[in-house]
């Protein structure tokens, strides 16, 4: 099973295999859970994302109308999941803000405050915070995934030479945040 | 998914650390539970169930359900007697008149294209006219032949016996009586005041008369004719009013 190419997983679980369908989800959970979680900045939600991406590949195998481009096609669907999701919740998080009193403050990680951001995990995310979900998702793509700029154009619907030049603006951006955190994590422990 | 080295954009030296980083702190991958899927799937619907099937199916209940929209609206039209001028006879306008107390017209005599006269006539069925114009008023009683006419300017009251030339115009209701003698010709619906009217052409003492009905009470609410006499055109176009003084209707005698 593990020789098949993707496209032949995908005409297999069309024609009703569900053994296809788990060699899917085995080869790709990684990168959609990845992607979901720099996206959304939670590990659960990233995994509710998976679901989600999986559950609707499973209730529509022809939504893959070419199977030879089914990981353009799920690259795709992660990062459009995921960037909903995170719109969702914060959405959701304004209509709570708005119910709760003003003098109950939000309890996320902030990149004001270093002590937050112990390790480079943390100050790799508090810096993602920062950032737009279409954002993290492209810086995603191209870090977690090493993915091309025409692979990342394919997966956000969006012109190559646009990609290349978000990103590049977007390295400096996060490099900017990265070594102010550091300097001022130094300060912090001085 | 090929290797990184692979790739043709291959990322810039001072970007590797990045890559690193990224790698460095990417999430553990914990396995996904297929079988929790394949099992809400079976709780919601069959997942062989392709896209086109149920785009397909989709398609179908709109269909159907258009159908039997168009069905019934059609069967509606076809119980629902239309407001349209064949689906009354003007026979129901003259009974609809007949049957009315009161009637007011608001009439505007034009000469020529300019217009002269005001008049605003009051019938009281079955034989009482009042005709209000600047200076005086006139109430005729057909019933007893006589017409009284009061100059409010002079403060003088005139009462006459009807002429039998009498003009046939000044007696709106005479005209709802009489025309079916003639043939009457039907006009396109078209809206006047905002309002959906339909139209019947008579032909009444030698001259056309068009009458635009309400469909819903079926009362006349513009009555128009045109007179040519000796090079000068005459028209004449009343319209109902919704009210009238009928304060000095009382002082006939």
């Amino acid at each position: 099973m593990t020789e098949l190419t993707d496209a032949d997983l995908v005409y297999r679980f069309q024609k009703g295999d569900r053994c296809a369908f788990s060699a899917l989800v085995r080869r790709w959970e990684g990168f959609v859970l990845r992607v979901a979680a720099r996206v959304t900045g939670d590990m659960n939600e990233a995994e509710e994302v998976r679901q989600s991406v999986f559950l609707r590949f499973l209730e529509s195998p022809k939504a893959v109308r070419r199977a030879d481009r089914f990981a353009a096609w799920l690259r795709r669907m992660t990062v459009n999941e995921a960037i909903t999701s995170v719109r969702r919740r914060i959405r959701r998080q304004r209509t709570a803000d708005r119910l709760r009193a003003r003098s109950v403050g939000i309890e996320t990680p902030h990149p004001d405050d270093p002590l937050e951001a112990a390790d480079e995990a943390d100050r790799l995310a508090v810096a993602m915070a920062w950032l737009e979900p279409d954002e993290r998702a492209l810086l995603s793509l191209r870090f977690d995934e090493g993915l091309t700029f025409a692979e990342i154009a394919a997966a956000m619907a969006m012109p190559a030479s646009t990609i290349k030049s978000r990103t590049t603006r977007l390295v400096a951006r996060l490099r900017a945040m990265l070594c102010a955190d550091i300097q001022a994590d130094d300060e912090a422990r001085s | 998914m090929r290797g990184f080295q692979d790739r043709t954009d291959l990322f810039e030296p001072p970007d590797d650390d990045l890559r690193a980083l990224f790698q460095r702190t990417a999430p553990e991958v914990t396995p996904t539970d297929v079988e929790a899927l394949f099992a809400t799937v079976k709780t919601s619907r069959p997942y062989q169930q392709s896209v086109p099937s149920r785009r397909l199916v989709m398609t179908i209940r709109i269909t159907v359900g258009t159908m039997i929209a168009a069905g019934v609206a059609a069967a509606f039209s076809f119980l629902v007697p239309h407001e349209t001028t064949a689906a009354f006879e003007f026979a129901e306008v003259q009974r609809e008149v007949a049957a009315t107390r009161t009637v007011a017209f608001t009439t505007t005599l034009a000469f020529d294209g300019q217009p002269r006269m005001v008049m605003r006539t009051l019938v009281l069925a079955p034989d009482r006219l009042r005709v209000e114009a600047e200076g005086h008023f006139t109430v005729i009683d057909f019933k007893a032949r006589k017409r009284m006419t009061v100059d409010t300017k002079h403060r003088t009251v005139q009462i006459k016996e009807l002429l039998t030339t009498e003009s046939p115009e000044s007696n709106l209701y005479a005209l709802f009586t009489e025309v079916a003698r003639d043939p009457i010709e039907t006009l396109l619906e078209r809206s006047l005041d905002g309002k959906r009217a339909l139209g019947f052409v008579a032909t009444w003492h030698g001259h056309e008369v068009a009458i635009w009905v309400d469909p819903k009470t079926k009362l006349p609410v513009r009555v128009q004719s045109t007179r040519e006499e000796f090079g000068h055109t005459w028209r004449r176009s009343s319209r109902r009013s919704p009210s009238i003084d009928r304060s000095t209707t009382h002082s006939s005698r």
